[in-house]
């Protein structure tokens, strides 16, 4: 472990330059640039502001300690956490071909092949950040009181981050082997993303339905739990629920773990198999 | 644990650099390729393949600085090897080790984006052949210099012609600063003066005491940039040894394939020629003892072979070559001006080479005879005529013993026979 963790820092210009290259390459031949990557969050508010605040008339109850009007309470309520959904779902959805993908290199060169999987990752990083920097204008702009908590906020990033790179090893070496696993993932996404409270709160599912403890189950989907830290911290002006983020935090490390652990299993195998 | 490793450490560095042990490779052959979850999980019977052994039990080891030429038809596991020796496969079987830093050249411009302009891809691709940002940035005037490319840098390689683009690849390459250099057949691509490029480049690093593995069909190369090589058949070491020896042995053993192949059609194979003709092989004459054409020559007489040439521009030390050839195939000399060490200087339109044999030590017999000349590196022909001449040699006075070649002897019985000594 301390070997590939020494090793990636050796090849850590490789892991910047990929970084470099997918930003470069997505912004390329562009005249908006960046902006299209703003434009996407942006219309998922108007589409979902639409639907649940007008339409289904979901009430968010504004946070205590501020004072907004009304008609943003749903668009910031939203995004404090879609951005961190987005983050996640994007990141998975291209670093699952991150290594089929790259099949020239990985047959010709040798470097520890975690790098493609991480670079995609952190070139989304780079622009979550940017859509952040965004959110946070607009939230102080609506008055909202964010920075009382914001110093937590880099710690919440990292568990996010260590999540989602341990998913992206885990299903783009997947890949490697069952070509399916990238059909498949748009559908486990989808759901995913309904089965996280990102565009409705928490306290609109019952407590109890079927037997089942809703609340409960909703907090095990460890990207909920980070999700809703991103919102207490953006949305509510409050510490995280403490227990979560222990949760969250073990999960995220024990993902990682495993991620490594079966990307390094099968990596030898990826030059003959991709 | 820190001391093993040392002491492990220390084996290595007591001569070879690298050193392979009994290396096997398989790999599995899909018969239908399955590579959905749903036919692994649901269908519990196991998917069908062959497998299928490339590298069986190979063994070597090389020291700093030395140069190995890997040799054999295709599929017979030469990149295979030369994928494991590069960390990319795992061999099933076997260890091997590496000292120092390892650059496989495997493909020129890996990781190229074509979006991206050629000073980006300059520093993606140097960084992926594992140099730093500080290196690349000190050798940028360089590689762009060397690539030729200088106009068009900030232009998106997409826009760049194949060669182009091979080009910057290359001049990349070329300088990573590895202990280590393996080489896939780099040498083929691109025309006939990137070639010449690539093989001077060879040279330079050969020149510093680089440690080179180059896996190639280009024998000419392997014979003059390798000092030893191998050659592998199934998977197997056929031969392994100075390159000269195994690259000739490698030839019979195509020539042989050949013959057999050829046979029926009785036609005389009349040889085959290469080169880029700045200077070219106009007529090859034989000459007898008293400079008059003949194809007919006497053991122990003399034998000129007269290289007629026109240079269509000046070349600076150009190298003549010369090779014979037994009726089966089997080379039996083949000497030229840069191993005889005479230098020719520069030439220019036409003019003529003599290649003297004072006492011809041929047998009776036909010979097939090849005319070359050659760059002063003897890596790029000018004019490579291959087994395109024939003379003759045929019986002179006495009896003659079988063979193809009269070798200088004497005889000498011991003094056992003390009654009756047979002493001349």
């Amino acid at each position: 472990m301390f070997q590939k963790i020494s090793e990636l820092w050796e090849y850590r210009e490789l892991l910047f330059n990929l970084v470099k290259r997918e930003l470069k390459v997505k912004y390329k031949r562009s005249v908006l640039g960046f902006l299209w990557s703003l434009l996407n969050p942006i219309l998922m508010t108007l589409i979902f502001t639409f639907v649940f605040a007008l339409i289904l008339r979901i009430r968010i109850p504004a946070p205590s300690n501020a004072d907004v009007p009304a008609q943003f309470l749903f668009p910031a309520f939203l995004l404090s956490a879609l951005l961190a959904w987005n983050f996640f779902s994007v990141s998975i959805s291209v670093a699952v071909n991150s290594i089929v993908g790259s099949s020239n290199l990985v047959n010709k060169i040798y470097f520890p092949r975690e790098i493609l999987p991480i670079s995609t990752v952190l070139a989304n990083v780079v622009n979550f950040l940017l859509e952040l920097l965004v959110l946070l204008v607009f939230l102080a702009v609506l008055g909202f009181k964010f920075y009382l908590y914001l110093p937590f906020l880099p710690l919440i990033l990292l568990i996010h981050i260590f999540f989602t790179i341990g998913v992206c090893l885990i299903v783009s070496c997947l890949n490697v082997y069952f070509r399916d696993v990238q059909h498949l993932l748009g559908i486990i996404l989808l759901i995913w993303f309904y089965a996280t409270p990102v565009i409705y709160p928490l306290d609109l599912v019952p407590e109890r339905w079927q037997g089942l403890p809703m609340h409960s189950l909703l907090k095990l989907n460890p990207i909920a739990a980070i999700v809703l830290s991103y919102r207490d911290i953006l949305f509510y002006a409050k510490f995280p629920e403490f227990s979560v983020m222990i949760y969250a935090t073990i999960i995220s490390i024990s993902t990682l773990a495993f991620g490594f652990f079966l990307f390094n299993l099968y990596e030898p195998n990826f030059a003959e198999e991709v | 644990m820190a001391l093993k490793f040392k002491s492990a450490k220390k084996s290595l560095n007591n001569g070879s650099v690298i050193e392979v042990k009994d290396l096997w490779k398989k790999f599995r052959i899909y018969h239908e390729k399955h590579q959905s979850l749903k036919e692994t999980f649901l269908k519990r019977k196991r998917v069908s393949y062959e497998e299928f052994w490339a590298v069986k039990g190979i063994s070597f080891s090389l020291s700093k600085g030395d140069t190995l030429g890997i040799i054999g038809e295709n599929g017979s596991g030469k990149t295979s090897l030369l994928k494991i020796l590069a960390h990319i496969l795992r061999p099933d079987e076997g260890t091997y080790r590496t000292e120092g830093k390892v650059s496989a050249l495997l493909e020129l411009g890996a990781g190229f984006h074509p979006e991206l302009t050629g000073r980006e891809n300059i520093y993606l691709n140097g960084s992926i052949l594992g140099m730093k940002k500080s290196e690349i940035d000190a050798k940028f005037t360089e590689i762009v210099a060397f690539s030729g490319l200088e106009k068009f840098i900030d232009n998106p390689v997409k826009s760049y012609s194949s060669g182009m683009y091979l080009r910057l690849g290359f001049s990349v390459a070329i300088k990573v600063d590895p202990e280590i250099l393996l080489i896939d057949e780099i040498l083929a691509v691109g025309d006939e003066s990137f070639q010449r490029k690539c093989a001077d480049k060879i040279l330079e690093f050969k020149l510093h005491g680089k440690t080179i593995v180059i896996v190639s069909h280009d024998l000419n190369a392997v014979r003059n940039l390798c000092d030893s090589a191998i050659w592998i058949q199934d998977g197997c070491i056929k031969k392994q040894g100075p390159s000269e020896e195994v690259v000739n042995a490698y030839l019979a053993y195509i020539n042989q394939g050949e013959t057999a192949s050829n046979q029926g059609s009785g036609a005389e194979n009349f040889g085959t020629r290469h080169g880029t003709h700045e200077v070219e092989i106009t007529k090859v004459e034989f000459l007898n003892a008293h400079s008059q054409q003949d194809d007919a020559f006497q053991t122990g007489g003399k034998f000129v072979a007269r290289l007629n040439y026109v240079a269509h521009q000046s070349i600076e030390n150009p190298v003549f070559g010369v090779a014979i050839f037994g009726s089966e195939g089997t080379q039996i000399t083949g000497p030229n001006t840069k191993i005889d060490n005479r230098v020719i200087g520069s030439v220019q339109g036409k003019g003529y080479v003599d290649y003297i044999i004072e006492e011809l030590p041929l047998l009776p017999g036909s010979y097939l005879f090849s005319a070359a000349i050659y760059d002063e590196s003897c890596l790029h022909a000018y004019d490579h005529q291959e087994k395109m001449h024939m003379f003759k040699v045929k019986s002179g006075v006495g009896r003659m013993p079988q063979g193809t070649i009269q070798i200088p002897c004497q005889w000498k019985f011991g003094d056992k026979m003390a009654e009756s000594d047979l002493k001349r």
